[in-house]
């Protein structure tokens, strides 16, 4: 247990409602949050929100989510906790996850794409576009 | 045995040794008065040094008269010596809690001892003088004696065997010379008590070499406390080495045969006392020096430390806003608010080429003091770099247009383009070039030209009709914050893209340079190897 966060969760429901690829923002910048969910949403994806680790920890293990885009500095729960844990989560560990963060080159970005997230991106290398553009190359 | 018991050698090995170890614990405990390591070494150094000095004075043949006395004293210091050899590993190289109930039974039976062996010959019953010294005739109590002097360095030797693991690198070094010096001096001790005394000299003649082996202990023990807090260690040898020589000076002053002997002995004695202060003074200085610039080195590197922090932080909190204005600028340009004017698209296009070139700004600063300390971390993978070089192309297009600059890429069919590098580093590299050559080219064209000058090799260039550089120019252009002078003023800039540009192409393997004249426009080229696709 994480902060009353069960670290095992529900399998997964086999069907889904829609047919539209839920992904998870976490992400603290009120900011970004709502450029990338109009983006997201406006490309005909559903988006849930969360700002800090815990809550986006708390999402991720309690209902269905076909992408997660990461922020690694965010309060609570840091990004490479939040992946760690996820990691171990034996129904969530192959949630594909693309690390959306302004931290790049450190030595957290060589433990974060250690555990194996699809892209590393530096948000400010990249346009919403350009995002949507590489989620899709993960999302077939 | 001449040697080991003429006397005036004996005295000179004697003051030696009692003043580097009286020298040795009060540097100790003056260099630390709180610390609990010092302290203890400071007392241990001390017994040794009246240990080694009273023995000496119970061999003088004109103070037989205290001999007695002396030679009770001597067990005292000894006593005291075992008692701090129990407490050691209690106080060096950590503080531990003795436990009270070993404590003071210990120490009241050390006081037992020394009460027993001052005032009664139950310890020691009397001396017998030979030539050669005295040797001390055990009392009824001699064994319990004995058996306490053991106790000490083997509680040493013990307790430091158990505690080894938990010790730091640093501390096992310490240890590691306590022990040295510890073993060094029992083994000598017991070989000479239970080899050569029983079985060649059947006397106590021998003894001093085991008293004087002590040093070693004490040496290598206050090197162990000293050396990794002090640099002191330089400062102390040569003040033993000058009190040495000064010594085997004097006594030949004192063993002059003739007046003209003394007058010349004296002579080169008081020049090398000269000459030793000297030596001295300017060794302390030098140390003195060397840690001041140790301080001024750690201080420095606290002051890179934040330094780096800082930009680390900074760039992360420039990027989030810039991100912001990047992606909605560039949702409005992609038409996601719906359509808007031509004139709207192009001011937005403009402020997206300035945002990007910002962006690349921001990831200059925060590359070049990681590539410098070597903590950045590549990603390599194998990548088209002929992809690379058109996105470069479609982003910079914009700003080239607004300059009304001719603007062409060209890549012949085929081209060999796979190269293992950063994908993001290698853009950055690419946006480098580009964004230069568009910012000082003022009218006429910008090209990026890929070819394989051989087939294992790609290159890239990026030429321009801009003001170009003088060869002097070209010879500093890859060094960091330089810029060239004729455009310094009338650009902004850090002076670092190039810099950057030029590391990690090598750190690629690849090589990069530029071909340029003044007035005759520039070409900045960079080669790869390719990678042949599997």
């Amino acid at each position: 247990m994480i902060d009353g966060i069960p670290v095992n969760s529900t399998p997964l429901p086999n069907a889904s409602v829609s047919d539209k690829k839920i992904i998870l923002l976490i992400e603290d910048d009120p900011f970004l949050v709502g450029m990338y969910k109009e983006k997201l949403e406006m490309e005909g994806f559903e988006v849930v929100t969360a700002e800090d680790g815990v809550q986006g920890l708390s999402f991720a293990t309690s209902q269905k989510v076909d992408m997660i885009l990461l922020d690694i500095l965010i309060p609570k729960l840091s990004g490479i906790d939040l992946l760690a844990r996820l990691r171990q989560d034996e129904n969530r560990k192959d949630i594909p996850v693309i690390a959306l963060t302004n931290l790049s080159g450190s030595v957290d970005e060589e433990k974060i794409r250690s555990y194996g997230v699809k892209e590393y991106l530096v948000k400010s290398n990249y346009t919403p576009g350009q995002v949507v553009e590489i989620m899709r190359k993960h999302l077939v | 045995m001449e040697i080991i018991n003429n006397l005036l050698l004996n005295s000179i090995v004697v003051v030696l040794l009692c003043g580097c170890s009286f020298y040795l614990g009060v540097l100790a405990y003056r260099q630390n008065k709180t610390s609990p390591s010092n302290k203890i070494f400071t007392r241990f150094s001390f017994a040794t040094g009246f240990w080694i000095l009273l023995a000496f004075l119970t061999d003088l043949p004109f103070l037989r008269g205290s001999s007695l006395f002396n030679a009770k004293l001597t067990y005292v210091a000894l006593i005291t010596l075992s008692y701090t050899l129990i407490e050691f590993p209690y106080r060096f190289p950590h503080v531990r809690t003795l436990n009270r109930f070993i404590k003071y039974p210990v120490l009241i039976i050390g006081l037992f001892l020394i009460v027993l062996t001052l005032f009664t010959n139950k310890v020691i019953d009397h001396l017998e003088f030979f030539s050669w010294g005295s040797s001390f005739i055990d009392g009824d109590l001699a064994g319990p004696f004995y058996l306490y002097m053991m106790v000490g360095p083997v509680n040493s030797i013990v307790q430091y065997i158990f505690l080894w693991r938990k010790f730091e690198e640093q501390e096992k070094r310490q240890v590691k010379f306590f022990y040295i010096g510890l073993t060094i001096f029992m083994v000598i001790n017991i070989v000479l008590q239970s080899i050569v005394k029983p079985l060649i000299t059947h006397t106590d003649e021998l003894y001093k070499i085991g008293n004087y082996s002590a040093i070693i202990m004490i040496v290598l023990t206050g090197y162990a406390i000293l050396k990794y807090k002090l640099f002191d260690i330089k400062v102390l040898a040569t003040e033993l080495f000058t009190v040495v020589i000064w010594i085997v000076l004097f006594s030949r002053i004192i063993v002059s045969q003739s007046f003209a002997d003394v007058v010349i002995n004296s002579f080169v004695t008081f020049m090398f006392s000269i000459f030793g202060i000297l030596l001295v003074k300017s060794v302390i200085n030098e140390v003195k020096q060397r840690e001041q610039l140790q301080i001024l080195n750690d201080k420095l590197k606290e002051l890179d430390k934040q330094k780096d922090e800082f930009v680390s932080m900074a760039a992360h909190e420039l990027r989030s806003p810039l991100t912001a204005i990047k992606g909605y600028v560039s949702m409005v340009i992609e038409g996601d608010t719906g359509d808007i004017p031509e004139k709207a698209r192009q001011y937005l296009a403009d402020s997206m080429a300035v945002t990007d070139r910002l962006v690349r700004l921001v990831n200059n600063m925060l590359n070049v003091t990681r590539i410098e300390e070597g903590r950045i971390v590549y990603q390599l993978e194998e990548t088209s770099l002929i992809r690379a070089v058109q996105e470069l192309y479609n982003s910079s297009r914009v700003e080239a247009e607004r300059k009304e600059l001719k603007f062409v890429i060209n890549i012949p069919n085929g081209l060999e383009d796979n190269v293992k590098v950063d994908p993001d580093r290698i853009r950055e590299v690419i946006g480098n070039l580009v964004s230069n050559a568009i910012k000082f080219t003022e009218k006429g064209k910008v090209q990026i030209i890929m070819t394989n000058p051989k087939p294992e090799i790609v290159r890239v260039e990026v030429s321009d009709t801009g003001p170009g550089i003088s060869q002097e120019e070209q010879a500093k252009l890859f060094q960091k914050f330089y810029r060239a002078e004729s455009t310094a003023g009338k650009t902004f800039g850090t002076g670092l893209g190039l810099y950057i540009t030029r590391i990690l192409i090598e750190k690629f393997g690849g090589r990069m340079g530029v071909i340029s004249e003044l007035d005759k426009g520039s070409n900045f080229w960079f080669e790869l190897s390719v990678i042949k696709k599997v």
